[in-house]
């Protein structure tokens, strides 16, 4: 009878112990994982050399497929000349349309007495060294790091339009979450450019099955028209303003019919993202 | 112990390079390496599984401050697949048709372990879809791998008479 009861309050224990650990385990995946939590010296010597090691077995993968894009472009290269020709012809028009808005800006700028505008931003390239894969492919890390002047926030884009920010510097590395995450913190103030003006509201997720971002916070009354573009607001002092995300797809309204949600087609591939530029906002070194 | 070190470093830069080329949306080759890695390895630790453990931590470790930016994550999952493989190890020897199964339960384990995890934190929204398509877009690539990689280890431990578990 006594081992009886004595196996009964090992297993008792035995439980609790489990239990506890994984209370523990969680609270403490939950504190990594949510909190903003910068990297300590040990973390970034290890993650720097690991990633260094990386860099130099990747660089032969790299130097070949870019010659592989090389090849694939010099045969596309003679339709391209013929459209970049035309373009050129257009360039004049818009130079002078360009240098106009600019004086007008400039302008507007010293009536207001701005010190600071949303857009100014100074530009660095980067490569991607690799996707990471943890997190259901939601990072990237690129081979520029504190040393090269990149900040925690900054804006990361490619030529077609907005990918990310960066999350976690180390000294010669950097982490980008993409806009594609699944984090559920993971919004954005965007607005739409309609033919009636802006219409604010906030991209909230990125529907992988549809390839689409949801754009929520719109008035019902709101008239949005579909190929309007859709660009980043300069609000909440992370992205510049005017960046492209992406193109107007799908509008729908909500069973109230209270506020509209906009499907959006981004611009940039989320799947081919090789060479970045990180954007610094003038107004950050002041 | 260089086919254990050699395994375990290749794969684990080689999942750093194949995930530059994954597309994010549908794809069904979503590399898994340092988990099939492990898998492969765990003969050539002849038994010693408190070894074989804390390389697997260890290599957990690394996995998350290179490729994650966290500490301890990926070292407490893949202690515990790791023990998911000793578990398998007891009961099945060391054939490929075996090994497949293993590789192939271990992924599924794996991949689901992570998405409850990020879950249960509040990290992820429960998606049924995204969990299933993280299921049948890691089996295809990593089965492959792990036939490649089963060969090779194989042939150069018969080749040098290297010691391991059948």
């Amino acid at each position: 009878m006594n081992n009886f009861g004595r196996k009964r309050t090992n297993r008792k224990y035995i439980i609790l112990i489990v239990v506890f650990l994984i209370v523990f385990i969680l609270f403490t995946i939950t504190h990594i994982m949510t909190k903003s939590r910068k990297l300590n010296t040990f973390e970034k010597v290890i993650k720097d050399t690991s990633l260094l090691v990386c860099r130099i077995a990747y660089t032969p993968i790299k130097f070949t497929s870019d010659k592989i894009d090389e090849q694939k472009e010099k045969k596309q290269l003679y339709e391209k000349y013929k459209v970049l020709e035309k373009k050129i012809k257009e360039t004049d028009s818009i130079e002078a349309k360009k240098q106009e808005l600019e004086t007008e800006v400039e302008k507007m700028e010293k009536l207001l007495e701005l010190n600071k505008s949303l857009s100014n931003d100074s530009y660095l390239n980067a490569t991607v060294i690799n996707r990471n894969i943890g997190y259901w492919y939601n990072t990237i890390t690129l081979d520029k790091g504190k040393n090269n002047g990149v900040k925690k926030d900054m804006a990361v884009v490619v030529s077609e339009g907005l990918i990310g920010k960066v999350i976690k510097v180390t000294n010669f590395n950097c982490t980008v979450k993409l806009l594609t995450s699944d984090d559920v913190n993971n919004k954005i103030s965007v607005k739409i450019q309609t033919k009636d003006g802006d219409i604010y509201g906030l991209l909230s997720g990125y529907d992988r099955n549809n390839h689409v971002f949801t754009v929520e916070g719109i008035s019902s009354n709101a008239e949005i028209q579909k190929n309007s573009k859709v660009v980043t607001t300069g609000m909440g002092d992370i992205f510049p303003s005017g960046i492209l995300v992406g193109t107007v797809k799908n509008i729908t309204t909500d069973n109230f019919d209270l506020a509209k949600t906009v499907k959006v087609k981004n611009s940039a591939d989320f799947d081919d993202i090789r060479y970045v530029t990180l954007l610094r906002r003038n107004s950050e070194d002041k | 112990m260089s086919i254990i070190l050699s395994t375990l470093i290749g794969s684990f830069l080689l999942e750093g390079i194949a995930s530059n080329y994954i597309s994010v949306g549908t794809n069904f080759f979503a590399p898994l390496f340092t988990i099939i890695a492990l898998v492969i390895v765990y003969p050539y630790f002849n038994n010693n599984d408190s070894e074989y453990l804390v390389v697997a931590f260890i290599y957990g470790l690394i996995y998350d401050l290179t490729y994650t930016d966290t500490i301890m994550f990926y070292a407490i999952i893949f202690l515990f697949i790791a023990f998911i493989i000793k578990l398998f190890n007891i009961w099945l020897s060391n054939h490929i048709v075996n090994v497949t199964f293993i590789s192939l339960s271990v992924i599924i384990i794996y991949r689901l372990v992570v998405y409850l995890l990020l879950v249960l934190v509040g990290y992820l929204n429960y998606n049924y879809w995204i969990l299933l398509k993280g299921f049948y877009s890691s089996i295809i690539l990593n089965l492959v791998y792990m036939a490649i990689i089963y060969i090779i280890t194989e042939y150069f431990s018969n080749k040098y008479h290297i010691r391991r578990t059948v």
